[in-house]
């Protein structure tokens, strides 16, 4: 009986030891090609799974609801979304003529001055490919997931994920057919955002439970709730002007040195399907104060 | 019920490698499709190598914790050994019940998955932290409580299917 005890515990030591050498060559990075492997060869499995998945889960949500209130609410909803998309893009397309026209006015009330106009280059659009969402992490901590596309679509690491609701996160793995998208609402996601209204500036960073916080938002920035937040496109990581979500609360104490604002995001992260990779955009120059 | 009947062997278990391999495959892919959509992401693998582990021992539940959690953490973003460790250490437990505990019914293996919860999830969060992914220690009193009803009441559904499994595959012993 001892000698089978010693036996097991070897058996455990020794599994334990595979552990640990196996986490020393991943802090090397000499795991990576397994990982990508693993996630190449299971992305054409777990696609069709994920697909099975969210059908059977909108399955059990429409046993839920009555049809008809069901697709009535389903209509409303999509063109809620779509009004409010429309309302993002007019309204900083409002911002963008005032900002011309406050430019121009400028410019004929100091005839003096030498001044050069810059062109505004385009946001977004640059390249944008397709992707669906094949798999999720398996921790309940990190909000990471995979999708369908790799190196061979042109995907790289740092590349913005986006949905026509807005920003989704960032690309921080990359296989051959398949990468890791570091959700928004992870704990080591952030990313720099402007409130459309004022363009109060902050960064918005997740809480790991779906939510996300905008802080260092400076004292007396003009912000409530409400308002949209945006992408500022400060660093050049992510396209500017791309929908991050709606302010919920904002805190404000005169002892701070910052104000904090609690955002919802516009995204749906517990729903996602599809996404689109940013593979190439035109950084837009910062605005001039 | 959940005692089952010694092999002789580190890893005589030709049989039941294949089974391992799909059962735990399947439990991989099913955690990282399905239960991300659950609004509680309960810890299938856990149960079912607590399950396995109470039902045939330290032996087979260590290499069924040692095979999924491999799975898990190459499917994952988090650091390698965070799922293996959390994963061997309730093989661990669930193989000294099984050892020491001769009953039946549903207390012990209750017990067992509570236990083993309580203990995996502070030393996931310890192996991501060492890592130096900074995961605040709250972060597991918001997730543990629900996990810990619904990993319970899985691994009670994982144990008859599991027991019927284990009596078709449970080698014969030798005579002396």
């Amino acid at each position: 009986m001892m000698s089978r005890l010693v036996e097991r515990s070897w058996l455990f030591a020794t599994l334990l030891a595979l552990t640990i050498a196996g986490a020393a060559l991943y802090q090397t990075g000499r795991l990576a090609p397994v990982q990508r492997a693993l996630s190449d060869v299971s992305s054409p499995i777990g696609e069709p799974s994920s697909a099975l998945a969210a059908r059977a889960s909108d399955a059990i949500d429409a046993v839920r609801r009555f049809q008809s209130l069901a697709s009535e609410n389903e209509d409303l909803r999509a063109e809620v979304e779509r009004l409010s998309l429309e309302n993002v893009r007019l309204t900083e397309l409002a911002n963008e003529t005032g900002r011309l026209r406050d430019e121009l006015g400028y410019k004929q009330t100091n005839p003096s001055l030498q001044l050069r106009g810059a062109e505004i280059v385009s946001r977004g659009g640059g390249g944008l490919v397709p992707g669906r969402v094949t798999s999720r992490d398996p921790s309940p901590y990190l909000s990471v997931l995979t999708i369908n596309l790799g190196q061979r679509d042109g995907v790289k690491q740092g590349q913005a994920v986006v949905t026509p609701l807005g920003l989704v996160g960032r690309i921080v793995d990359v296989g051959e057919r398949t990468a890791r998208v570091l959700l928004l609402t992870d704990r080591a996601s952030s990313v720099n955002g402007q409130v459309m209204r004022t363009r109060v500036t902050g960064v918005v960073q997740g809480t790991g439970d779906g939510r996300l916080v905008m802080r260092y938002i400076e004292q007396g920035g003009d912000i409530k709730i409400g308002d949209i937040v945006l992408t500022a496109g400060l660093g050049g990581v992510f396209p500017r002007g791309q929908p991050i979500g709606q302010v919920t609360s904002v805190r404000q104490q005169d002892i701070e040195l910052f104000q904090e604002a609690e955002i919802r995001p516009t995204v749906d992260f517990s729903r996602l399907e599809n996404v689109l990779v940013v593979t190439q955009f035109e950084p837009t120059p910062p605005e001039n104060p | 019920m959940l005692n089952g009947r010694k092999r002789r062997g580190l890893f005589a278990v030709p049989v039941n490698v294949y089974l391992l391999l799909a059962l735990v495959a399947i439990a991989a892919l099913i955690h990282v499709t399905w239960l991300p959509r659950l609004p509680v992401r309960p810890d299938l693998m856990l149960a079912l190598v607590v399950a396995w582990s109470l039902l045939r021992g330290l032996e087979e539940g260590l290499l069924w914790a040692f095979v999924g959690g491999v799975l898990l953490d190459l499917l994952s973003a988090g650091p390698f050994g965070a799922f293996t460790i959390g994963l061997l250490v309730a093989a661990l437990i669930g193989g000294i019940v099984h050892r020491t505990v001769f009953t039946s019914g549903f207390f012990w293996p209750t017990a067992t998955m509570i236990a083993t919860t309580l203990l995996f999830h502070p030393m996931y969060l310890a192996v991501v932290n060492v890592a130096g992914l900074k995961v605040p220690w709250s972060a597991v009193s918001q997730v543990i409580v629900p996990v810990l009803v619904w990993n319970v009441v899985i691994l009670l559904l994982l144990l008859a299917p599991l027991a019927w499994l284990h009596r078709r595959t449970a080698p014969v012993p030798v005579s002396a």
